[in-house]
């Protein structure tokens, strides 16, 4: 298995009701996807985008089929080892951003690391770090509704990274967003995308696709098309992920992908990670 | 798994800070049922400590014969309850009295016969007022004191009463020349001899209100009302080490004498309590009944309450669990603010419970009692309502499906 692979489903199938009321969301549906691609799913209402995502990000259970991440099976763990990984290496971006209200910017952010055994003061340190990197910073104790739609999904996309997740999913993330706020926040996940993360991203909007390197367009729980438009060489190297799984490693890890340029800023933003999490 | 504890605790204080008067209220509900079990508690201990340390005033040589009724004790009860007159059932009789005296070891014995009666004065006519029947040696065993005169003597007992404190006040208005006076009973006319010193204990191992009370001869209350009913018979032992044997042989004595009914106790020491114990307990076992009855609605408000948070919160749920938050996550995160909720209640309720404990004692004889014990079984049984009513609500939080939970936006 090539070392690239991060996710791999096989004759994945979801399926709605019994008998005559029977309809599927998925139906045999394969796919590959690397470290470091962006991709965008496209395709009408009803044609299983959404539950695609869902099943990718363990909100949801295939009826039946395989789902490799990280070279487990994942389809039939338990539903607290589901929660588990779901905090740390999945990280979702919603089209109505799902911050919830009674909390400040700052606490809105540090959730994911509540469950991933932070201490308070590591968990607002680390959101606050997030924050800043989306100029939202001097917002910090501002409520959700205080904020424009824009600024709220930048909360929400730095909510997504704070945990160093592998896989960012976002389900139409522009959605509710005017034109301006849309590139904006486009240029937030590619910046993301730049880092090493592979960014799963649904849209219905033609025009974003200029951002992926992969496009598949979904029609009845199928793949339609499946256009790569980055040869896989080129993906951005994932770092971060693989300094989150194993620490003790990092001076491995960077022997094994030598080939990126900017391999000294990437370094140092190691660092700076590393840092941030003591 | 401690800093998640933490975590879980803070997010609970959060959430009944920002519902504030629902909290409290809910609070409030836990509170009165645990208030009134406390205050059933302490009231209930403050009255058998006022019994235990009047036994032990008297002193450690006393022994008690009781009449047992033959039928059972509900049914005993009941009739206790019914009827105008509690005393009525005996079957100790003045002859027994002189059985008891003949047995070894023993310095004193006294009657106790109690009946109601219309009391009159020259000047005023009290109606149920108690009469206590005795005999001389009553006064050589219970420890009161005479404000004015003496007790009865052998030259005076068949037509002489000793009045309590309050009774000669409220019939002469006066206790200083009260001696000396005659008051009627029945139409008899009796000398009052002596006026007793004000004693204020309302509640004793006699059952009289020695204050209200007019004292008299057994013989001679025998004779106005035709038939006395002896309650309690006192007995003063010379020696303390040999209490058991004194009472085995009151007991066989007895037994002998009723040929072999045996229809009487015989008791000593730490098991003399309040003549009406066991009326007294079914009554603070029922009320005890009611104020749990209470704490299970105030359950029901806490468990109502969670499950209309649960509702409001669906959509956080929804996200927390997207991030990474397991079941159980939230399951404790639920029931957290349900425990704390209720022991938030029951702190409050022990409180409240004391403080009106100790109102209540303001216009009663007895203090309140506190015993680590009951503060302990207080909140342990907060904390067990706070899991049964929370964790319902907790485990439907926790059950939720995060994708229906996301939908379901403001």
């Amino acid at each position: 298995m090539s070392e690239n692979i991060l996710i791999e489903l096989k004759g994945l199938t979801k399926r709605y009701g019994y008998g005559d009321t029977e309809s599927f969301a998925l139906k045999d549906f394969d796919l590959t996807i690397k470290r470091g691609e962006f991709i965008m799913i496209m395709g009408p209402s009803g044609c299983g985008k959404t539950t695609l995502l869902n099943i990718i990000g363990l909100l949801d259970r295939a009826t039946y089929g395989e789902y490799i991440l990280n070279g487990e099976n994942v389809a039939g763990i338990s539903a607290r080892r589901q929660a588990r990984l779901r905090a740390k290496k999945i990280g979702f971006v919603f089209q109505n951003f799902n911050l919830i209200e009674d909390l400040s910017i700052l606490e809105n952010v540090a959730l994911p690391l509540v469950y991933t055994g932070y201490s308070k003061t590591a968990r607002l340190k680390n959101a606050s770090s997030a924050l800043k990197r989306f100029h939202l910073q001097e917002r910090e104790y501002y409520f959700p509704y205080q904020l424009s739609g824009g600024q709220q999904q930048r909360v929400a996309i730095a909510r997504a990274i704070v945990g160093n997740p592998e896989i960012i999913l976002a389900d139409e993330p522009t959605g509710n967003l005017d034109s301006r706020s849309s590139h904006i926040v486009m240029e937030e996940l590619k910046a993301i995308h730049e880092e090493g993360n592979t960014i799963i991203m649904v849209t219905h909007n033609p025009a974003l696709t200029v951002y992926a390197t992969r496009v598949i367009n979904m029609l009845d729980g199928q793949i339609d098309t499946d256009v790569k438009t980055v040869a896989d060489a080129n993906l951005p190297q994932p770092i971060s992920v693989k300094i989150k799984r194993k620490k003790k490693e990092t001076e491995t890890v960077e022997i094994i992908t030598p080939e990126n340029d900017d391999e000294e800023k990437n370094k140092e933003e190691k660092k700076h990670k590393k840092g941030r999490r003591k | 798994m401690a800093l998640l504890l933490r975590t879980h605790y803070k997010l609970a204080k959060a959430s009944i800070r920002e519902n504030r008067t629902r909290s409290f209220l809910t609070c409030l509900g836990i509170a009165i049922g645990v208030a009134s079990i406390i205050l059933i508690l302490s009231l209930m201990g403050g009255i058998s400590n006022l019994v235990k340390s009047e036994v032990s005033e008297i002193g450690s040589d006393l022994i008690v014969v009781r009449p047992i009724s033959t039928k059972d004790s509900i049914t005993n009860i009941v009739e206790e309850l019914t009827s105008a007159n509690s005393f009525q059932k005996s079957n100790l009789s003045v002859a027994d009295v002189k059985t008891i005296k003949k047995v070894e070891g023993i310095s004193a014995v006294a009657p106790i016969a109690v009946s109601t009666n219309t009391v009159a004065s020259e000047k005023n006519t009290f109606s149920s007022v108690p009469v206590l029947g005795t005999n001389l040696d009553f006064i050589k065993i219970e420890p009161l004191a005479l404000r004015y005169g003496a007790f009865l003597t052998e030259n005076n007992e068949g037509n002489s009463v000793v009045l309590g404190h309050t009774l000669s006040l409220a019939l002469f208005n006066t206790i200083n020349s009260t001696v000396g006076k005659t008051v009627t009973i029945m139409g008899e006319k009796f000398m009052v001899v002596g006026v007793l010193d004000s004693i204020d204990k309302s509640i004793n191992f006699d059952n009289v209100d020695f204050d209200n009370a007019l004292i008299m001869d057994i013989n001679a209350l025998d004779k106005i009302t035709g038939s006395t009913q002896i309650q309690q018979i006192n007995i003063k032992a010379n020696n303390t080490d040999s209490l058991p044997k004194i009472s085995e042989d009151i007991e066989s004595a007895l037994v002998n004498q009723k040929l072999g009914d045996k229809n009487f106790s015989v008791s000593y020491g730490d098991k003399i309590t309040h003549p009406a114990s066991s009326l007294f307990m079914i009554v603070s076992g029922m009320l005890t009944l009611v104020a749990m009855i209470s704490l299970v609605v105030g359950g029901i408000g806490v468990m109502n309450i969670m499950l209309v948070s649960v509702s409001e919160r669906n959509h956080e749920i929804g996200i927390r669990k997207a991030v990474g938050a397991s079941s159980r996550n939230i399951l404790m995160q639920f029931l957290f603010e349900a425990l704390i909720l209720s022991i938030l209640g029951g702190i409050l309720g022990l409180i409240l419970g004391y403080v009106l404990a100790f109102i209540i004692s303001t216009i009663t004889p007895f203090a309140p009692h506190i015993s680590l014990g009951i503060i302990l079984v207080t909140f342990l049984t907060t904390l067990v309502v706070g899991i049964i009513f929370g964790i319902y609500p907790a485990l439907k939080a926790a059950s939720k499906n995060p994708i229906d939970s996301l939908k379901h936006y403001r």
